[in-house]
């Protein structure tokens, strides 16, 4: 069905190979793009699909379902496919569409690599997933890997590590074209601080990834290395230490975090000010902000570690740097609320869902700050106030910006209206279930449930079943997502160029649907100055 | 009226609003504030950043709901294009932050600071995690016990038991060796693991600390006097397929009734002593 | 006119892609020596 689908999203005017070919050897960035996007939204639901095999397990106490060691398998595959296969992929579908629309170049600065970057993904994946048929079963060490644990893997040991590699070398050379293209191919005027903030954050975003997949992958080869040839950088026994390989980890993992995040970002900043029609409030704080929070998110890993028995001068230099972070994300909402004062605010789907973003990413900041606090984390750590803190700021922030940014550009990249209604009926399907879904797990924490446990004592049952069936609601109301995209693929009203009355940018001043190659002609002057309204006093001069 | 009697008056309402008081237990919001001066001092620091957390959420949220409902463009709201800037409150909403993060970084170095005083301890237990099972060692005497998850909740848990497990009395919480600790005592663990890294979490202590091979972990607590019973937890780092029934338990004894347990114990471990590992 | 200024821009993204990928190789490299390092010493 999804192939059917994105077959049709183009029309076959333009030279282009037909059929499975065309998918295959593209080099076209809307071809990726698309590619990238449908790749993340099967991910999406593979990774749900696991989750709801959790919520199912942990309806109520006892264990009816699956073994354990199943459901660990679970929660390490669904957080991977998670990460790695959905979001991650979602923001360079992303970046693979808007960015050249939205500085003014033709394609992607490498196109090649930009073919090859997606086509290791599906690969990527299958040797992860393959890992459920092989003996000892699939990964079940948790994610983040820790050793000696998953040493004890069975033979998808070796076939995570190499999907991670190759996950890990699509990001890098996403990352590395995204950097290039946004250095280099700008239109002539378009300069860095008249950049639209989906770009901004991207450029921030691809430097983090460059940054830290290399740390990620270090991090793998060496597990790899100490348990088929011998080597003991995280066995104590032979002079290791496994705690290295946490800050290792946790070195790539906090800035994977606002990988994971700042597009997300950049999307909000683009979404608030259109249906606000005003513009983005503190443009260039927003900026400094994104720099600040990827600078910090560097000398912070070890507060995901506050329990590794760290001295007292680490534990209170790394609670002190993440307590600072919030700051920076303070600023950032002031100037989202600032950006709706005094506008005139309409609420289309790309809207809503940057609202809820608003409000919930607002509860994960909170519950991240309360977890900084090294002390009261001993009592948080590991347990599901945690999981509900950062499915808080993964849900509703990263997920939710998603769709908010496909509801967002849809129209742009199909030529067609998709139905409001319906798209509404998604948003607050979302919105209610992923409260009832995420907030009792607050309780759970608090009351002392720990993480990935595929049974629990009895007094914890009640919110369990509370949280399952918001799951379980959560689960089924994005089954509308991929229908209202195919419907709105196939056909609907006719979209304008512009498509909101208060979007401004050059990606507007192109036709809808976008034609299959666009700024051949670099913009204009004109165009670029009035794209840059969003910040009146850069489009001046 | 202080924040705590407040957050006590907040909890009780909601307890009621959601049923009888035997639903109390089961519908938990909060943490407890645990049985030692450290917990005390760490579920105040939890109530304090709950409550600046509420605060700060009764501004922003106010100021968002105020926005969505003020300026719509379906009441006619104009948009006001020239507001991009205004460097007055960019200032406030940069240096007001700091310093309430200044307000709660304070308290939080002074508690850390206190959590990691491990002087003068009158007892020594060496903890050492297993898959899946905590052995405890009385450093000083020898005596040693393993504890497992006993065997009611045992046979509950495997799956498709067909056992309710509300049946089962703590069910998963319970142990055939409670590890039995003196109250009134100032007592130093230290905690390691056999095997993969595990992590030893008791919520009414407030500890919870990393066990791992090959490394060394220690921490502390003097459990009040008046807190004797039992108080269970659970191991808290992914171990493993069974690191979800690998619980806590310890007995808290006064300082007399552990003394004589202690003397039980020694008697009994006494002829096995030599061939006892280390 | 168009056509020249696209081939010096992609001519200067295929340079820089090249440094920032020996950047990356660099990194992947220095974690594992200072790891090799720390856990002999």
């Amino acid at each position: 069905m999804a192939y059917t689908a994105h077959a049709a999203a183009h029309d076959h005017h333009d030279h282009k190979p037909s059929g499975l070919w065309r998918w295959l050897s593209t080099t076209n960035h809307k071809d990726i793009g698309t590619l990238y996007l449908i790749f993340s939204c099967v991910m999406f639901f593979v990774g749900g699909a696991m989750a709801m095999v959790i919520r199912l397990e942990l309806f109520k106490p006892g264990l009816q379902f699956v073994d354990p060691q199943f459901f660990n398998s679970m929660t390490t595959v669904h957080a991977l496919a998670m990460i790695f296969g959905a979001v991650m992929p979602a923001w360079v579908g992303l970046a693979n569409w808007m960015i050249p629309l939205q500085v003014g170049a033709p394609d992607m600065a490498l196109p090649r690599m930009n073919n090859f970057s997606f086509w290791l993904l599906p690969f990527a994946f299958t040797l992860l997933l393959l890992g459920f048929f092989v003996p000892g079963g699939a990964p079940a060490g948790g994610w983040t890997l820790y050793p000696p644990l998953n040493l004890q893997g069975g033979d998808s040991f070796p076939m995570t590590i190499f999907a991670i590699h190759l996950m890990g070398a699509s990001s890098i050379m996403g990352a590395i074209n995204v950097i290039v293209t946004i250095m280099n191919m700008r239109a002539p005027g378009m300069s860095l601080l008249r950049m639209p903030l989906f770009v901004w954050t991207w450029l921030i975003t691809a430097y983090l990834l460059i940054a830290v997949m290399p740390v990620l992958a270090g991090a793998v080869t060496m597990l790899l290395t100490d348990h088929f040839f011998g080597t003991s950088f995280f066995s104590a026994s032979g002079g290791g230490d496994p705690v290295m390989f946490q800050h290792i980890f946790w070195f790539f993992g906090h800035p994977e975090v606002y990988i994971l995040i700042l597009p997300a970002f950049g999307i909000v900043s683009e979404v608030i000010p259109t249906f606000s029609r005003k513009p983005l409030f503190g443009y260039d704080a927003m900026v400094y902000a994104t720099a600040s929070i990827a600078f910090l998110s560097f000398i912070v890993w070890a507060h995901h570690m506050f329990t590794v028995g760290m001295p007292l001068a680490g534990e209170l230099f790394f609670m002190l740097s993440t307590m600072l972070i919030a700051v920076p994300t303070g600023v950032k909402v002031f100037n989202w609320c600032a950006t709706m004062w005094r506008g005139s605010l309409s609420f289309e789907p790309p809207m809503l869902f940057a609202i809820a973003f608003l409000f919930l990413f607002t509860i994960g900041g909170f519950s991240g700050l309360m977890l900084a606090v090294a002390p009261a984390d001993f009592q948080y750590q590991d347990t599901y106030f945690v999981v509900a803190h950062f499915h808080y700021v993964l849900v509703p922030g990263s997920i939710f910006t998603i769709m908010a940014g496909v509801y967002y550009w849809l129209p742009k990249w199909t030529g067609h209206m998709y139905s409001m209604t319906l798209g509404k009926w998604h948003f607050w399907l979302s919105a209610i279930f992923v409260n009832v879904l995420f907030f009792p797990q607050h309780f759970l924490g608090l009351a002392g449930m720990p993480r990935r446990i595929p049974d629990y004592a009895t007094q914890f049952a009640d919110w369990n079943m509370v949280s399952s069936i918001g799951g379980f609601g959560f689960g089924l109301s994005q089954l509308l997502f991929p229908y209202i995209i195919y419907k709105c693929i196939r056909g609907g009203e006719k979209a304008t160029s512009r498509v909101w009355e208060g979007a401004r940018g050059l990606e507007w001043e192109l036709p809808s649907p976008t034609p299959y190659h666009t700024w051949e002609v670099a913009p204009s002057m004109a165009l670029i100055h009035q794209g840059a309204e969003h910040h009146p006093e850069q489009g001046g001069d | 009226m202080n924040i705590k009697k407040l957050a006590a008056a907040i909890t009780t309402a909601a307890a009621l609003a959601l049923g009888s008081p035997a639903a109390l237990a089961a519908w938990t919001l909060n943490m407890t504030p645990g049985i030692t001066a450290v917990s005390r001092r760490i579920f105040g620091l939890h109530m304090l950043m709950f409550w600046w957390c509420v605060a700060i959420g009764f501004f922003v949220f106010g100021w968002m709901i105020y926005s969505l409902i003020v300026f719509r463009k379906s009441r006619g709201a104009m948009a006001d294009a020239k507001l991009t800037h205004n460097t007055r409150a960019e200032i406030i909403w940069t240096v007001l932050p700091v310093l309430i993060l200044i307000g709660m970084a304070v308290p939080a170095t002074r508690t850390l600071i206190e959590t990691e005083d491990a002087t003068n301890t009158q007892l020594t237990i060496r903890i050492t995690g297993y898959q899946w099972k905590w052995g405890y060692q009385y450093i000083d005497s020898g005596v040693e016990v393993f504890s497992t998850l006993d065997r009611t909740s045992n046979a509950a848990r495997q799956l498709g038991s067909g056992i309710d497990p509300r049946t089962v009395p703590n069910y998963l919480l319970s142990v055939d060796h409670p590890l039995v600790v003196p109250a009134g005592v100032k007592v130093r663990v230290l905690i390691t693991a056999q095997d993969v890294i595990h992590a030893w979490w008791v919520p009414a202590l407030a500890i919870k600390k990393d066990a791992i091979p090959g490394f060394v972990n220690e921490a502390w607590f003097k459990i009040d006097a008046d807190k004797t019973g039992l108080y269970r937890g659970q191991c808290a780092e992914l171990c493993g397929r069974d690191h979800g029934f690998m619980p806590i338990v310890i007995d808290v004894r006064s300082k007399a009734d552990f003394d004589a347990w202690m003397k039980t114990q020694k008697a009994l471990q006494r002829p096995a002593d030599p061939a006892q590992p280390s | 006119m168009d056509d020249r200024l696209r081939d010096q821009q992609r001519r200067r993204a295929r340079l820089m892609a090249f440094a920032l990928m020996l950047l990356a190789l660099a990194i992947y490299g220095g974690f594992i020596l200072m790891s090799v390092h720390r856990s002999h010493g």
